[in-house]
């Protein structure tokens, strides 16, 4: 296969991928917005009528849709991610291309679904009345930073996966984790100080944190309030994408016949 | 590596650790971290090494995991070498096996688009391609339903398909041909040629020797993780066969401790032994003679004085130690003026195995053996009985045939109702030789009443010339078989005329040995130029026909001596009494229009020069005013009486 093919392959696998996930359903891809929003209503009555939390932020129902709708980007894709290999046992023992297609075409295929989201929500702050501003063109960045982010870490996970099929669970566990510890329901402002400086250090809490500040265009507590730190969530996002292709491409050797 | 060296391979190694548990859990391996992991180890590449040449259709066989799927996906680059090193000139084509990742859940039409990504086709060049791809897997009606309602069959096709678009100059390819109908394997065999044709490097795995044999020009056999043999397709399959046969030995083999004897007072010395063609060979045919010679030495002057008791025996045992066959001759004084003696033989019908080929001298007055080669010649009978039973005797099955008539067909599915039908009036049984027919004709053959045998080739070959003599000679030897009276040949597009089976039952046919019809090729004309329907009467069909006659032996006494022989031949060899009495239509180039192009096309492609060229300046001309040999046209009662003889060629005259 001719390198520039790979582009193909792996545009070919994410389209596949995206019509299988949605075709046997009647209303197709409007579930994957309605999982969100749902999850989202749930949030939204309990932050605002019960723990009224969400009551002093300025758009907390835009604020708090984008959390959902990044972190849930983020669960979607690391999870397809790394089943990427593994439930393509048969392509790989029966033919030769890169193994990291496979991963690359998982995350295009949760890349589809987030676009469309933040589409919707791009709607509905429009009708929440959000000014957006020059600065909001930034999340274009941040989302970048997200994508090669979550591309490090489905290196590791869909690598292991293949040797441990253990990973699987533990890393259900550890997203319900980090769906506490990232600032996505509640403002960072009611932590302390110094675990705040901790959150912060996730590339994950940085980057939801990030986007809301250039689109709602209010100080939410991000980056900013930790310069400091500034630099080291995006040092970790490329260690991780570095040492993590080195990982995958050391184990890939072996693939065809582990899988 | 040279310039013409597609793939070499040097010194590959690769060995599978198999856990005796697997750890594919993070408890397990932490709680045996520290325990000594128990594995057995595999091996399914042992120093191999070996090279492919740029347009070589290149054959791996071996048992089932002997490491020849294995060495295929190192080829690939699926699995990587432990030590060695593979180097590969030219685009190497990725698939294995065919319809590689497709997805039950998608339609046909999204499935050749995914499987031909794989393959390494851009969107753009499928555009391109996907009507041609549909069309050649049939199933234009089903590419909007999915895959998962399809059968394998139809599976398999599209994968076919798609896979044959791939461009690449080196294919790795794994069992393809397993799968699917006889008709679509048919297609997979032509497109192979294509393949072969254009030059293409071919790695062909396979357990179908057929295939192998026909299609590589060099094989290679792997046993137990090593190369066993590599070179010249034939042998290196015997090689195979042999290899098979030395497993299954251990069951009830018979300890071969005798295999020589005898005071020597005659020694034999030395064997050789060569097939049809003069080749020294260790594979033969069933039916075919396996002719050699032996050099011996005489130690005793006082045997050669009582030369008239020599008896020399030869003949076959099989892997039990049965003798099978046997023929002997006396050796008279002539002979031990020699130092070598020929010998020929025919191999019967027998089952497809491994035989010892014996030679003996003894004396037939004492019983005294002079020297007893046993069983240390293996030679290997390939055969189409596969089944039980060491030989076969199919003339039994009859009574008494008098007149048996031989076909050769291939696609006649129009008019071979009707052939069979009109032969029928003249014989008593039919045998038929079907060559590797794709469309219905078989069917219609098989439900004949008159039909008691058809002999099925499987793969069509391309020499033609020679093809259609060699069929009607293994046509003829099984009809042989039956032992009947007259044998009666003929085409699927010829009638006759006469009565032709009052006449053999006469006292006049008595003193003949064959008889030589008069054949008149019939003609389309303007005013007659309906295609033939199934159904309808082929004799008399036509109103012209061309003067040109060809007095073709096409009737003859059954004689073990009569047989076809070299190419391009019609008629037997026959000695004897041959006459010339009765009359032929020939269809063959009167049908329909459209069987008048496809019987030039097939001429044009399959014949050398002086048939293509000819057939070739013939397309388009159906209708004919005159014959093809430019004279006027005769309806069927002027042209008896007005031909002209143009085979067998008389002096002096010439056809122009």
């Amino acid at each position: 296969m001719v390198k520039n093919n790979y582009y193909n392959l792996i545009k070919e696998l994410a389209i596949t991928d995206f019509k299988i996930k949605y075709q046997e359903s009647i209303l197709g891809y409007v579930w994957s917005l309605v999982k969100p929003l749902a999850y989202f209503g749930v949030l939204y009555i309990v932050f605002t009528r019960i723990f009224k939390l969400g009551n002093s932020i300025p758009y907390y129902p835009i604020y708090l849709l984008l959390g959902v709708i990044l972190f849930g980007f983020w669960a979607d894709a690391t999870q397809m991610a790394m089943n990427s290999i593994v439930s393509r046992g048969e392509l790989i023992r029966k033919v030769y291309f890169p193994r990291i297609v496979l991963v690359i075409a998982s995350t295009i295929t949760s890349v589809i679904t987030l676009v469309l989201n933040l589409f919707v929500v791009f709607i509905l702050a429009i009708f929440a009345h959000v000014h957006f501003t020059w600065e909001s063109l930034w999340m274009i960045i941040l989302l970048f930073e997200f994508y090669i982010f979550i591309v490090g870490v489905s290196f590791y996970l869909a690598a292991l996966f293949v040797k441990f099929r253990d990973v699987g669970h533990i890393w259900e566990v550890t997203n319900q984790i980090f769906f506490y510890a990232t600032p996505i329901v509640y403002p960072l402002k009611i932590v302390p100080d110094r675990m705040g400086k901790i959150i912060m250090l996730s590339p994950l809490a940085q980057i939801i944190q990030d986007s809301r500040t250039v689109i709602l265009g209010f100080d939410a507590i991000s980056t900013r309030h930790y310069w400091s730190f500034y630099i080291m969530p995006q040092i970790l996002v490329a260690a991780l994408l570095v040492s993590g292709y080195f990982v995958f491409r050391k184990m890939a050797v072996k693939f065809a016949e582990e899988v | 590596m040279e310039r013409n060296t597609a793939i070499k391979v040097e010194n590959l190694y690769k060995n599978f650790k198999i856990p005796h548990e697997k750890h594919t859990s993070l408890k397990s391996a932490t709680l045996n971290l520290f325990k000594r992991r128990k594995y057995s180890i595999h091996k399914a590449a042992e120093d191999i090494s070996f090279e492919v040449k740029k347009g070589e259709f290149f054959g791996i066989i071996g048992k089932n995991g002997c490491g020849k799927s294995t060495l295929l996906k190192m080829l690939a680059g699926i699995y990587v070498p432990d030590k060695g090193s593979i180097t590969v000139d030219g685009r190497l084509s990725p698939f294995l096996e065919l319809g590689v990742g497709f997805n039950p859940d998608l339609t046909a039409r999204d499935n050749i688009y995914l499987n031909g990504t794989i393959l390494g086709l851009t969107r753009k060049e499928i555009d391109e391609k996907i009507d041609e791809i549909i069309a050649f897997s049939e199933l234009e009606e089903f590419i909007d339903q999915k895959l998962k309602n399809f059968s394998s069959g139809m599976q398999v096709r599209l994968a076919f398909s798609v896979a044959i678009q791939a461009h690449a100059d080196i294919l790795l390819i794994d069992e393809v041909l397993a799968v699917g109908d006889a008709a679509f394997q048919q297609k997979c065999f032509n497109i192979f040629r294509d393949l072969k044709k254009k030059g293409k490097t071919i790695v062909f795995v396979s357990h179908g020797m057929d295939s192998i044999e026909e299609f590589c020009d060099r094989v290679m056999l792997i046993d137990e993780a090593k190369v066993a043999d590599i070179g010249e397709a034939k042998r290196v399959i015997y090689s195979y066969k042999t290899l098979d046969l030395k497993q299954k030995k251990s069951d009830k083999q018979e300890e071969i401790s005798d295999r020589r004897w005898g005071n020597k007072k005659i020694e034999i010395v030395s064997l050789s032994l060569q097939n049809e063609k003069g080749e020294e060979s260790k594979v033969f045919k069933t039916e075919s003679i396996i002719r050699g010679k032996f050099g011996f030495r005489v130690r005793d002057k006082k045997v050669a004085d009582a030369s008239r008791f020599c008896v020399v025996d030869i003949g076959l045992y099989d892997v039990r130690g049965n003798l099978t066959i046997n023929d002997q001759r006396r050796l008279n004084p002539e002979d031990f003026k020699k130092k070598e003696i020929e010998f020929a033989f025919e191999i019967p019908d027998l089952q497809e195995n491994k035989y010892y080929f014996s030679l003996s001298i003894r004396n037939a007055k004492n019983g005294e053996v002079y020297d007893e080669r046993n069983k240390e010649y293996e030679i290997y009978v390939a055969s189409r009985i596969t089944g039980l039973g060491l030989i076969s005797t199919p003339s039994f099955w009859y009574p008494k045939i008098n007149i048996l008539g031989m076909l050769r067909i291939r696609n006649e599915e129009e008019i071979i109702q009707d052939t069979l039908d009109h032969m029928s009036k003249f014989v008593d049984k039919i045998i038929v030789f079907d060559d590797a027919s794709t469309d219905k004709t078989l069917d219609i053959v098989y439900k004949h009443p008159r039909v008691i045998e058809v002999i099925e080739n499987k793969t069509w070959k391309q020499n033609r010339i020679q093809e259609e003599t060699a069929n009607r000679h293994q046509l003829l030897k099984r009809a042989q078989k039956f032992n009947p009276n007259w044998i009666f040949y003929a085409d699927a597009d010829e009638r006759f005329e006469g009565n032709i089976k009052e006449f053999l039952n006469s006292k006049e046919a008595e003193n003949v040995d064959a008889i030589r019809i008069r054949l008149f090729d019939a003609y389309m004309t303007k005013n007659d130029k309906a295609a033939y329907k199934k159904g309808q009467k082929l004799l008399g069909f036509r109103k012209f026909f061309g003067p040109e006659r060809r007095d073709i032996i096409m009737i003859w006494r059954n004689h073990p001596d009569v047989k076809y022989e070299g190419s391009d031949q019609r008629e037997p060899i026959i000695k004897g009494n041959v006459i010339t009495k009765f009359y032929c239509q020939h269809y063959g180039k009167s049908l329909s229009e459209k069987h008048w192009e496809e019987t030039c096309d097939y001429y044009a492609k399959y014949f050398p020069k002086h048939y293509s060229e000819k057939w070739k300046n013939r397309r388009g001309k159906a209708i004919h005013q005159e014959s093809d040999f430019g004279t006027p046209l005769y309806t069927w009662k002027e042209v008896k009486k007005n031909g002209i003889q143009i085979h067998p060629e008389l002096s002096g005259k010439e056809a122009k």
